[in-house]
């Protein structure tokens, strides 16, 4: 039976005035899409990472195997050091609860690539 | 009170247009609160939208068509007794089954409400979706058998042609319901959005 297989990690990022942070979630996206693509080579689905820094709040996602990068509220350069809140939400698109694995690996990775 | 539902595949674009027209719907002095039903321990959908001044409810342990029905319609009855919103809007996960949905939502206890269904068909993704064999093509048929209105977003996206062809296989399952293409940040569009949710039923 059709089924989503999703995960969501939330996690503290010390970010720097010099962090490209866009380049480096589109980073992150395309490391958990290439994780998906491992397993799942035509995903379908919805990997999410959303920042917020208490000033920004920043969504970027992509909905399908090597999919574009799509922002609501690209990330203004940060003036200063800042705390941010990252949240991962990874869903998949799948029919066995390998998929619900699967995410949380996807999940994993991206927030490696962040760190 | 009116009341909408939203229902799409993952990513589709639901939360997008929610967050466009309940703006817009703000901007005319109109008190919207919107329900969340986004599959996960931990949400996004929720908390963006509460960054951008929002009034959302989530619900996250399940599915609002199955295991999560009552929740929902305590949720709903609550809503509309104790905030008395002028629009109460509802996102359905990606996963939800149409007809169950329905029945949900037709409960005895809220069936004063007269929900709306807005079923968005991406037609990025449209391809992929409707001729799947594991069950993502009937899922989409049944979002579109339901609907009251269907919305194609991310119309920026993709070519006229393509729309048209989705337009044309939707209209080839419910030549009686209006399909209106959709792109974000495009304020003409979301006018468009506004009218198709508040028309009356036909
Ligand atoms: N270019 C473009 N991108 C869009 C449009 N609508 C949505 N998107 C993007 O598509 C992705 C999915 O949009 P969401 O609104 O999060 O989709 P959703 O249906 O709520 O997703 P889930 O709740 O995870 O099922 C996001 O990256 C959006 O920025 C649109 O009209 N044009
Ligand atoms: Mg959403």
């Amino acid at each position: 039976m059709l089924e989503i297989g999703a995960a969501t990690l939330v996690e503290q990022l010390e970010l720097s005035a010099t962090n490209q942070l866009q380049a480096l979630f589109e980073a992150a996206l395309q490391a958990a899409d290439e994780c998906i693509c491992t397993a799942a080579p035509e995903w379908l689905g919805h990997c999410k990472l959303m920042m917020d820094t208490g000033d920004q709040v920043c969504y970027v996602s992509r909905t399908e195997a090597n999919g574009h990068n799509s922002w609501r509220n690209a990330p203004k350069p940060l003036v200063a050091a800042t705390k941010a809140e990252i949240t991962i939400y990874i869903a998949v698109y799948g029919i066995d609860d390998r998929h619900a694995q699967l995410a949380a690996q996807a999940a994993q990775t991206m927030l490696k690539q962040l760190m | 009170m009116r009341a909408a539902v939203l229902t799409g595949f993952l990513g589709t674009g639901k939360t997008t247009l929610l967050l466009a027209v309940a703006n817009a719907l703000a901007d005319r002095g109109e008190y919207v609160a919107i329900i969340e039903n986004e599959r996960g321990s931990v949400g996004i959908d929720g908390r963006y939208l509460q960054s951008q001044g929002m009034t959302v409810r989530e619900l996250r342990a399940g599915c609002v068509c199955c295991d999560l029905a009552l929740p929902l319609q305590i949720t709903v009855q609550r809503l509309s007794e104790h905030y008395e919103p002028d629009w109460l809007l509802l996102e359905a996960s990606g996963i939800a089954k149409p007809e169950l949905l329905k029945a949900s939502l037709q409960h005895p206890m809220i069936s004063q409400i007269n929900w709306r269904f807005i079923a968005l068909v991406d037609p990025v993704r449209f391809g992929k979706m409707w001729h799947d064999s594991y069950g993502l093509g009937d899922l989409l048929r049944g979002q579109i058998n339901i609907a009251d209105v269907i919305v194609l977003p991310k119309s920026d996206l993709v070519e006229p042609s393509v729309l048209e062809h989705v337009a044309a296989e939707i209209r080839s399952l419910r030549p009686d319901v209006p399909v209106i293409p959709f792109t974000a940040d495009d304020p003409a569009a979301t006018t468009l959005m506004l009218r198709a949710f508040s028309e009356p039923l036909r």
